[in-house]
C-alpha cells in the first residue's frame, strides 16, 4: 500500500490531528488507524522490581518479557527485572506496539531483533541485540510472519 | 490442557499413520515376492506370453507339493474307520476325522496352499508394524518436546527405542524373554536399519522446516 503523506506544520494549529483520506476502508487502512490510535494509549514505561527496589523501564529498551519458574521478568540491556504483569496481559497491552509473542513463555521487542537462526536440532532461535537468544515456537511462526508483514507494510 | 490433548492426538495420528504405512509397505512387498516366487503375474499382459515365461521346474515343484498333500488326504480318507459305517459325520462331531473325508483332496490341497501363503503374508508384519509405529510415535514425541535437551533427545529417542523394542518384539513372537545376546542378534536387521533411517529422515525434515521458516522470518525482519 502506497501512502502519500502531507505534513502541515504551522502555528495556526492549536492541536495535532491526523486525517486519513482513502477511497475505501481496507484492512491496511484499518491497521493504520489502529496503529495511530494506540500511539498515545500504549504506556511508554513499565514498573519492575529488582532486590526490593522499584524501577521504571522504558518500553523501547525492553529486549523481551519472559516467564521462568512461575514468575515473569523483563530483560533490558543492563539486566533482568521481575514484573507483576502476566504475559497475556503484556501481549494485550502491547499488541499494536513492537512486541510479539514468540512462544508460551516469551514476548520479544521486534526492534531489538538482530536476526533469526536455526539450532542444530531444527528449533528456531531469535538473536537479540544484547547477544542473548530465545527459542521461537513453530506454532507461533505464522502469527509472527503476519505481524512482521503488516508492520513492514505500514512502514 | 488443550495443548496436551492436541499433542496426544498428534502422537496417536503419527502412530496410526506410521503403523499403517509400514504394514502396507512390508505386506505389499511380501505379497509381490510370493507372487513372483509362485510365478503369478499380477500385471500380466497376454496369457500366451505369460505361459511362455513360466519355469517348468517351479511348476513341477508346485504340483509335487500339492500332489503330496492330496495323496495324504486321499490315503487318510480311505483309511478312516468311519468311511463305511453308514452314519452321517460332520466336522466337530467329536470323532477324529480326516479332512479328505469332507473335502475333495485336490481342491482342498490347492485351497490350503493358497490360504497358508496368504495368511502368512497378512499376519507376518503385524507385530513389527505396531512396534515400529510405537517407536516412531515416541521418537516424534521426543523430537518435538522442548523441555528435553538435545543429548537426552538422542538418547531417549534413538538408543532408548533400540534397547526397549527388541525384547518386546521377541516376547510377542515366543512368549518368553531371551538372553541379551540372542534378543538383539535375532531382531530383524530391517528394524535397526529402518528405524535409523526414519529417525534421520524425521530429524532432517524437522531441520529443513526450521531453516525454511528462519529464512522467511529473516526476510520479513529485513523489511522492518
Amino acid at each position: 500500500m502506497e501512502i502519500k503523506i502531507n505534513t502541515n506544520i504551522s502555528d495556526e494549529y492549536k492541536e495535532t490531528s491526523i486525517t486519513i483520506n482513502a477511497p475505501k476502508l481496507t484492512k491496511e487502512v484499518q491497521n493504520l488507524i489502529n496503529y495511530i490510535s494506540n500511539i498515545n494509549t500504549t504506556p511508554t514505561q513499565i514498573t519492575a522490581t529488582k532486590n526490593n527496589e522499584i524501577y521504571f523501564i522504558d518500553i523501547e529498551n525492553v529486549m523481551c518479557f519472559f516467564s521462568k519458574d512461575k514468575y515473569n521478568y523483563v530483560r533490558v540491556k543492563d539486566g533482568t527485572y521481575k514484573i507483576k504483569y502476566k504475559l497475556y496481559e503484556l501481549e494485550e497491552i502491547f499488541k499494536n506496539k513492537d512486541f510479539i509473542r514468540i512462544s508460551n513463555s516469551c514476548i520479544i521487542n521486534v526492534n531489538q531483533v538482530e536476526c533469526f537462526d536455526t539450532s542444530i536440532l531444527g528449533t528456531i532461535l531469535v538473536k537479540l541485540k544484547d547477544s542473548t537468544q530465545e527459542t521461537v515456537s513453530k506454532r507461533n511462526v505464522a502469527q509472527i510472519m503476519k505481524f512482521l508483514k503488516e508492520r513492514g507494510n505500514l512502514k | 490442557m488443550k495443548q496436551f490433548i492436541k499433542r496426544g492426538l498428534k502422537t496417536i495420528l503419527v502412530f496410526i499413520i506410521s503403523t499403517i504405512v509400514i504394514y502396507v509397505g512390508f505386506t505389499a512387498k511380501d505379497f509381490y515376492k510370493t507372487c513372483k516366487e509362485n510365478q503369478l503375474y499380477l500385471f500380466g499382459n497376454k496369457y500366451n506370453e505369460d505361459i511362455a515365461k513360466l519355469d517348468k521346474d517351479k511348476i513341477k515343484e508346485l504340483g509335487d507339493s500339492v500332489e503330496l498333500y492330496k495323496e495324504i488326504l486321499e490315503q487318510s480318507a480311505n483309511e478312516s474307520k468311519y468311511k463305511d459305517d453308514g452314519q452321517e459325520h460332520y466336522i466337530g462331531d467329536g470323532h477324529e476325522h480326516s479332512l479328505g473325508e469332507f473335502y475333495d483332496p485336490l481342491g482342498f490341497s490347492i485351497w490350503s496352499f493358497i490360504q497358508v501363503e496368504l495368511t502368512q503374508i497378512t499376519t507376518k508384519y503385524i507385530n513389527i508394524s505396531i512396534i515400529s509405529g510405537v517407536a516412531i510415535a515416541i521418537a516424534y514425541l521426543v523430537i518435538t518436546c522442548r523441555r528435553i535437551s538435545t543429548i537426552l533427545k538422542f538418547i531417549i529417542g534413538y538408543f532408548g527405542i533400540m534397547i526397549i523394542v527388541p525384547p518386546i518384539y521377541m516376547y510377542t513372537w515366543t512368549y518368553r524373554f531371551w538372553d541379551i545376546g540372542s534378543t538383539y542378534s535375532n531382531m530383524p536387521k530391517y528394524f535397526y536399519i529402518g528405524y535409523t533411517a526414519i529417525f534421520v529422515i524425521m530429524y532432517i525434515v524437522n531441520y529443513k522446516i526450521g531453516v525454511k521458516m528462519t529464512e522467511e522470518l529473516n526476510q520479513n525482519i529485513k523489511n522492518n
